[in-house]
């Protein structure tokens, strides 16, 4: 609709939703109503209104079936995408896409079902989403993680996990790379993979990853062991959390121990920043890796453009390294990091025949599952001091 | 039918999975209800014909199954003569093709073990599979372990609303996403279809907590996670669990009742020891 105020102003545009609703109410008394009476013997009461700007809602009240349903978008939709609608000044007839998002349920959720389908609709270029309202009853555990994410932020609670990676010519630890856990109230961890898309989403990945990074950074200082951190592209761009990194390293002088792993999560879109980054935490001896090598966004234009000293080869593809293809793809990076002198890390070492595999290809280290899996400082400190 | 058939038998068990004693009365009064709810009329006069069909379709399955094992056995048998004759001869090449001949036979076998116990929707092991490799005879465990027991929600909602064929892929996808989950954490565990919407999974060397931990994380996930019927239907789905650690001999019917009971009771994890 903005398209239509832009090329044709706002009193056409008000003009053309008159028309549109018009056109609905028509369908509404007519062929819909029809419809559920004939196919389907429903006799509903139906109201329609303007739900805001350009976005109306039509509410059922009886309890459509599925087919029922369909056969109303058929209907709507058909009649919406075939419709000429009249343009005052110049005198034109045009057509109008039409983007539907229904939702059923017994309470009043229902319109916010509906304008979360009609959202994702939109989002993924579909004509037609429905959200059955009874079936997204337990989103109320999505919420509760909002709340476990702040009530890490507040508390501080949120810690680093520790993941060993090990030379794999002597097969000892040289590194642990710091892994993101939070705990709900009652102290149960919960992984990145549950909590980090909504950290993202609601804007509290910030606060997180500071308080990750003053922690691993403190563990440097204790334990003096060299750990790597992950950080993504918008991570780099954020002065918040540079600035954080290099005024901490060059007060402690422990750069040495320090590891950036770039993830490839988020494409790089302006490579000076990140090499101007790079660049200053190397003045303090600090060494960068690529993540998850092979997937993503990766490619050897990346390690090409940054100045890195790790390429960490993805378990993807390290799970499949007993299969022809997959090790002669595996191969292929390693002799190319050799040659450019990187030092190569295979994740998802799960089990002593993929180390044996990532042994023989020439890989310089190992992570995974086989090697150990993450643990809180408590217990690393520990292994650490029975060596 | 036979689908139908195994959905209603599936209930039947749920259904009375929680009395201590199942007359064959109450079997037969449960499932007679649940028949109907599946549009199975058992006195109707075409349900014997079709009975009588499945009846002989197993048979015929039996009956190939025993074909294939009789082959392969006659086939080890006359195997095992040759192989003695090559060794004796020090037939190095004759030696090379029977072991092509045992590699056959290795997959054939393990084909068929797939056909008698996977379960065809999810190719996870079915329930035939824990009551005759599982568990022993007398009903009791093999080892020490952990049981799983997962109850997926919302498959009847699905089934009844929009239709078996939807209900069916989401559980096809919570077995698929079960497994993979559980391979990426590279735990020791297999996995069975119980019922309709119920998985088992047996899990090795490792400790209630951090499963308890770990399947929350992955329920979570799977709340997070949308899901999208081709008709334009998005939705969400979950599961309920309840954990019991096991030892060898520990019986396996109180373990899965336990754990069952678990799962009902409550959205929230509940352990039993």
């Amino acid at each position: 609709m903005k398209n239509i105020n832009a090329a044709y102003g706002f009193k056409n545009g008000d003009s053309i939703l008159k028309q549109f609703k018009k056109v609905l109410k028509n369908l509404l008394e007519n062929e819909v109503s029809l419809l559920l009476k004939k196919t389907f013997d429903v006799k509903t009461l139906y109201k329609l209104n303007k739900h805001y700007s350009d976005v109306f809602a039509i509410t059922f009240y009886a309890d459509l079936g599925e087919k029922s349903i369909l056969k109303i978008k058929d209907i709507i939709l058909i009649k919406l995408l075939s419709h000429h609608f009249q343009i005052r000044e110049p005198n034109l007839q045009i057509y109008l896409t039409t983007t539907i998002g229904c939702s059923k349920s017994a309470d009043k959720d229902v319109i916010i079902y509906a304008e979360k389908a009609l959202h994702n609709a939109k989002q993924h270029a579909e004509t037609f989403i429905f959200f059955d309202a009874n079936l997204y009853k337990n989103e109320s555990s999505n919420n509760d993680l909002v709340e476990i994410i702040k009530y890490n932020i507040d508390n501080k609670i949120v810690e680093p996990y520790f993941q060993a990676i090990n030379a794999n010519h002597d097969d000892k630890t040289v590194k642990y790379e710091a892994l993101m856990r939070i705990f709900d109230q009652q102290g149960e961890v919960l992984l990145p993979g549950v909590f980090l898309a909504k950290a993202k989403s609601y804007r509290l990945y910030v606060p997180l990853m500071q308080i990750l990074i003053h922690k691993v950074l403190d563990i440097i200082i204790d334990y003096q062991i060299s750990i790597s951190i992950n950080l993504d592209y918008n991570d780099m761009v954020n002065p918040l959390i540079t600035k954080l990194i290099i005024s901490r390293i060059k007060q402690a002088d422990i750069g040495k121990y320090l590891t950036i792993e770039i993830l490839e999560s988020e494409r790089i879109q302006d490579f000076d920043i990140i090499n101007e980054f790079i660049m200053e935490v190397k003045k303090h001896n600090v060494t960068i890796a690529i993540d998850d090598f092979g997937t993503g966004f990766s490619n050897y234009d990346y390690i090409l453009k940054l100045n890195i000293d790790y390429l960490k080869i993805d378990g993807s593809l390290i799970q499949k390294i007993d299969t022809d293809i997959y090790m002669n793809l595996i191969r292929s990076i390693v002799t190319f990091c050799q040659q450019e002198n990187i030092k190569t890390v295979a994740e998802y070492v799960s089990d002593l025949k993929i180390h044996r595999y990532v042994k023989s290809l020439g890989i310089d280290y190992s992570q995974g599952f086989y090697i150990q899996k993450p643990l809180p400082i408590k217990q690393i400190s520990r292994r650490i001091s029975e060596r | 039918m036979k689908g139908n058939l195994k959905k209603i038998t599936d209930k039947t068990i749920q259904d009375l999975l929680q009395n201590e004693i199942i007359l064959p009365s109450s079997y037969f009064k449960s499932f007679d209800k649940n028949a109907r709810d599946f549009d199975v009329e058992l006195n109707a006069p075409d349900f014997e014909n079709e009975i009588s069909e499945l009846i002989i379709e197993e048979l015929n399955n039996i009956n190939r199954y025993m074909n294939k094992a009789v082959e392969n056995i006659d086939m080890i048998s006359s195997t095992a003569e040759d192989a003695q004759q090559a060794i004796k001869d020090n037939d190095a090449p004759r030696l090379k093709r029977l072991n092509s001949k045992l590699i056959k036979m290795k997959n054939d076998i393990s084909e068929l073990k797939n056909q008698i116990y996977l379960d065809p929707l999810t190719q996870t092991y079915s329930r035939r599979w824990i009551y005759n490799q599982a568990i022993n005879n007398d009903g009791s465990f093999k080892a020490e372990g952990l049981l799983l027991f997962i109850n997926l929600v919302d498959c009847d909602y699905l089934a009844h609303k929009y239709g078996n064929l939807l209900a069916d892929n989401v559980i096809q996808y919570i077995a698929k996403f079960l497994s993979n989950k559980f391979n990426a954490e590279n735990l020791v565990y297999e996995i069975a279809r119980y019922s309709n919407n119920q998985f088992i999974i047996f899990i090795k060397d490792e400790t209630v907590e951090s499963l308890n931990s770990f399947v929350k994380n992955i329920r979570l996930l799977l709340g997070n996670t949308t899901l999208k019927s081709k008709a334009g239907l998005m939705f969400k789905t979950t599961f309920n669990f309840g954990i019991v650690e096991y030892h060898s001999m520990n019986n396996f019917q109180d373990s899965l009742e336990k754990a069952a009971s678990a799962s009902f009771q409550s959205n929230e994890l509940t352990i039993t020891k």
